[in-house]
This record gives structure tokens, sequence and C-alpha cells, in this order.
């Protein structure tokens, strides 16, 4: 074998080699922060929006993948419920300015609130219409769900939202009163609503990862 | 025929590329030009076939003929070239080098040609927008063709499928980067389909307006990548109006001078929603100074002229036309009565070289009036 012949090969065993740690490692990663920072975006729209919403988004994250790994969802599962944190308020942008700014919710009226609950719906529609987030929309649109009305009869069949959505419904409410009001208020809230809004399994997970956290780390600013 | 049978589509131009010119080359240096055309000719038809079921009838059969001319022609231009009386004989490595060249080049200006009739995209945008990824290719195939080619001269015939690993690595490696496109493009279409929702007058608005600028970036001399650029910058210009109350935006009337500032801080707040993306690095200065004038009088910035990007000169006079003549239907936004094409490009001429820049007016003037 002439010395041109054993360089050739030994280059490609090397440029394969290369070129298979390039696409393992480098640009899986490079698609993920891509995405990632595409979601940013999406959330700086809305709190610029909703300067209400600052910094929710961080804390319903955190906690949601807590939940979800107290429930034990696959690393996919898990995925898709961070996607699903970052984009579940696109819709937002179809609601009034005048109705979440410089108004408090609790002086909205039935109407109000019912416009404003849209906004899942219409993050669902949105999302649909883009074809990489697609498989996220069934998980928006059900954001703001109530636990008891499910399973529902849509076209012959019955339907039940998927887990990320209970655990978004959850972790989304608890984080929104203990903002508002305080831990102990969103404590006792997520209790009342367990069976009806909320679905139980999911509430005893979401009370149990606070428990916990509350031993583990007093300081856990994120949530608390 | 593996390596055909994973093809990559390149988002949003539809062309799709395969991966067996360099074993379709080492037939060409072993075997004979004719066989190599025959070979690449049956792999993509066959390929072809099974890949465009679920057209429509009609396209299906275009597809596969068009597929089927251009690997035809590109295999014959190239086995005439590797097969020149004017190179050394014995040398099969540059044979193979010279026919994936000439292959490769064939087919890219045969592809830029067929969309340039189809789509009627700029000539040089379809060569440029597919250059990058064709240099890229050429390099691998022609490191792989080398590969194959030494293997069959050394008879090293065994190992001889490993060279589908390097071709699997290239092919992953695209489709990644096909990925990351669709995420970049995605991201400009929900973005944007965030707007309207929140400002539904911007609706058709972004896409005219995108165009155009497209148009008279063009014309003003900028590259197909810049024009590219200031299409996708035009469609997220104003995407900072999401975090402006539209109550105030569609106020019929003066505004006050806070509702005014209010109004303003879109041009900011348009480039605080797009920098955590890295990929739109380039447009963001473009998007917070569209507003900007020669003057200095613009915002947020109050730029002098030498400061201000062209992109956001072409931008702004694009946007205050369409504004000016309202939509299709004729309907302008709340605040102001629609004009007429002749009114609002004298508009734009009074105000060349104070609002807006008096070379891009003129470029705007000749793409509109062509």
């Amino acid at each position: 074998m002439s010395a041109f012949s054993i360089a050739v090969l030994l280059l490609a065993a090397l440029g394969t080699a290369g070129l298979l740690v390039y696409i393992k490692f480098w640009l899986p990663r490079a698609v993920e922060e891509r995405t990632l920072e595409s979601l940013r975006a999406f959330g700086k729209a809305i709190e610029l929006r909703f300067p209400s919403h600052q910094g929710l988004t961080e804390q319903v994250l955190q906690l949601s993948m807590e939940v979800a790994t107290a429930l034990k969802l696959s690393p996919h599962e898990r995925h898709l419920l961070e996607f699903a944190v970052h984009l579940r308020d696109i819709g937002l942008c179809a609601i009034p300015y005048s109705l979440v700014n410089g108004r408090s919710w609790e002086d909205w009226s039935a109407a109000e609130q019912t416009t404003y609950d849209r906004h899942a719906e219409i993050s669902g529609a949105m999302l649909e219409m883009v074809p990489s987030l697609k498989q996220i929309a069934e998980i928006v649109r059900h954001h703001h769900m109530r636990h008891e009305d499910f399973p529902k009869l849509v076209e012959g069949k019955f339907f039940t939202p998927p887990i990320q959505s209970e655990i978004l419904n959850a972790v989304a409410a608890y984080v929104w009163i203990e903002n508002h009001q305080g831990s102990v208020a969103a404590r006792a809230a997520i209790t009342a609503k367990t069976g009806t809004e909320i679905d139980p399994a999911v509430a005893e997970a979401l009370l149990s990862v606070l428990s916990f956290a509350r031993i583990e780390e007093p300081l856990r600013r994120a949530v608390v | 025929m593996v390596a055909e049978f994973l093809p990559v589509e390149l988002p949003r131009r539809g062309v799709r590329i395969t991966f067996a010119l360099p074993f379709v080359a080492a037939v060409a240096v072993f075997i004979g030009g004719f066989t190599a055309l025959l070979v690449d000719l049956l792999a993509t038809t066959f390929v072809s076939l099974l890949l465009g079921r679920g057209l429509p009838k009609v396209r299906e059969a275009k597809w596969i003929a068009a597929n089927a001319a251009i690997s035809s022609i590109s295999a014959a231009l190239a086995g005439f070239v590797s097969t020149s009386p004017l190179l050394k004989p014995g040398a099969p490595e540059i044979a193979a080098i010279l026919y994936v060249a000439a292959y490769a080049a064939v087919n890219l200006l045969l592809v830029a040609y067929i969309e340039w009739v189809l789509t009627d995209r700029a000539w040089s945008e379809n060569t440029s927008a597919m250059s990058g990824t064709a240099l890229l290719g050429f390099a691998l195939y022609s490191a792989v063709a080398l590969l194959v080619v030494v293997m069959i001269r050394e008879q090293l015939f065994v190992p001889l499928p490993l060279t589908l690993l390097p071709v699997w690595a290239l092919r992953t490696g695209l489709s990644y980067r096909s990925r990351m496109d669709r995420i970049y493009y995605e991201t400009i279409s929900a973005l944007s389909q965030m707007l309207q929702r929140a400002h539904p007058y911007t609706h058709g608005h972004l896409e005219r307006v995108s165009r155009t600028a497209e148009e008279v970036a063009f014309r003003l001399g900028l590259s197909a990548r810049r024009a590219r650029l200031v299409r996708e910058a035009a469609v997220l210009h104003d995407i900072g109006k999401i975090a402006v109350n539209e109550e105030v935006l569609d106020k019929p009337g003066k505004l006050t001078a806070e509702e005014l500032t209010h109004v303003r801080l879109h041009a900011s707040f348009g480039a605080t929603i797009l920098e955590p993306v890295r990929t739109f690095a380039p447009i963001v200065p473009w998007v917070r100074h569209h507003h900007e004038r020669p003057d200095g009088a613009g915002y947020p910035s109050g730029l002098p002229d030498m400061e201000i990007p062209i992109e956001s000169k072409i931008i702004a006079v694009v946007d205050a036309f369409d504004a000016m003549i309202g939509d299709e239907n004729g309907t302008a936004r709340a605040y102001r009565q629609p004009m007429s094409e002749a009114d609002a490009l004298n508009e734009l001429e009074r105000c060349a070289g104070t609002q807006f820049d008096a070379e891009v007016v003129r470029a705007f003037r000749e793409v509109v009036t062509r």
C-alpha cells in the first residue's frame, strides 16, 4: 500500500471520528440552544406586554420540572413540558392590553375573566400552525383545564388532556396565587381545588415537592 | 442506492440533497463515464419514484423527470470533464475529484435555474443561498470520493461499506443544520403571528413591507444574503408593538405626549424581544433604528444620518408608504385616511433628506413604478 493511500485512509478515519463527535455532541446542543433562544423571545414578548407576568415563567418552569420528576415522567415528556411552560401564554398577545395592565384580576367582570381564559385556546391554535411546535399545542390548549371536566367525549372518543397539562394547570395556579397572596394561601387553594380543578395525583406531587423543598431548601427563592 | 435513499430537504426551498455522488464518481473513474451516468440515472429515478409518492400525479411525473434530467446532464458533463485527455493518465484520485466538482457545479446551476424559473426568485439569491451548503458538500463529497477510489485501488473491498459512515455523518449534520434553519423561520413566523393577534391591522402589512423592502435592498445593490435579511427584518420590524396598548395605537386623533412616548417604545421593545435569539443578531439594530431620521430627529436614539443602518432606512420608507396607502381594500389605520400611491410617493419625496433617506426613496420609487 502506498504512503499516499495510508495517509488518505488515516485522514478519513480521523475526519470521520471528528464528524461523528460534531454530530453526536455539538449539533444536538446547538439545536437545543436555538430552540431555547426562540422560546425566550416569545417569553420576552409576553413579559413586555404584561409586566405583571415578569419572572412567572422561571418559577413555573422550576416547579413543573420538579413535579414532573416526582411523577416519573420520561425525559421526552419532561422536554415537551419545558417547551409548553415557555409557550403556554403566547396567546396572551390577543388579550386586550388594558385588561391586564393597571387593573387587578380581582376586579374583572365574568366576561373579562372569560376573555382572559381564552388565551390557552389561542396559544394552542397558534402553536398548531408551527410544525415543530405542533406536538405541544394540546398541552398548552388545556393548561387551564378543570380536571373534573375530563375525560370528555370528542368525536366519538374519550379525550383526556396530556399529563403535562395537568401539571401546568396546578403549578401555574399555585405560582399565581403564591405571588399575589403568599404560599400559605396558595397551598390551601391547591388543596381546595384537588379533585375538581386539579388532578389529585398532580396535587399530591406538587404539595410533596413543596414540603420537601421547605425542609431541604428553606431559601428556595424561585418559588417560595 | 443506500446513500441516495437518505436525502435531506433544505427548509423553504424544497431542494433535496442526496449522497450518492462519491460512489458514482468511483464508478466513472473505474468503469466509465457512461456507466456512471446510467447508475446515477437509475438510482435517481428509482428513489424519486419512491420518494415522490403522495404528490399529485402530474407533479410527481414532472418532479421525477426534472430529477432524472438534472442527474443525466450533470453526470454527462462530469464524465466528459473527468475523462479529459488533458488529465494525466493513471491519476484516478484527481479524476474522481474533478468528476465531483463538475457534477456538483452543473447540478447547483441547474437547480438554481429551475428555482429561478419556477419561483421568480432572483438568480443570484438562488446561487448564493445554496453556495454555502454546496461548498461544504463538495469538500466532503470529494473527500469521500477520494477515499472510495483509494480503497478500490488498494482492493480493500470488504471495508468499502464503511465509507457510508462519513456519508451518514454528513447527512445527519446537514439534517441538524436544516432543523436549525427551520427553527429560525418558524420563530419569525410565530412572532409575526403573535403581532398579528395583538394588532390585526398588521396582517398583510408585514408581508407587503417585507417583499418590497427586499426588492429595494436589491435595487440599492445589497447582496442577496443581506436583502434576504432585510426581508426577514421587515417581517419583524414592528414586533415591539406587541407590548404597546392597542387602544393607543389605534386611537383616532392626536396622541398625548405620554401616549406618544408609549408608542415610540416599540422600536426598542422590538430589539429587546429579538435579542435572546443569536441568529437575529444582524437584524436587531435594524429593528431598533427603523424610526431614526437622517435629520437626527428620529427615535429611539436620535442617531445622525451616517450612523443609521441602510437596512433601517429601507424599512422606514417601505413601512411609511404602506401605512399611507392602507391595505389592498383601501382601508388605512384608524388614525389616518388612505392616500393614493401617487400622493404617498410625493409625500415620501417631500420628506426625503429629513425624515427619509433620499437615495432609498429614489430606489423605492423605481421599484414601485417599474
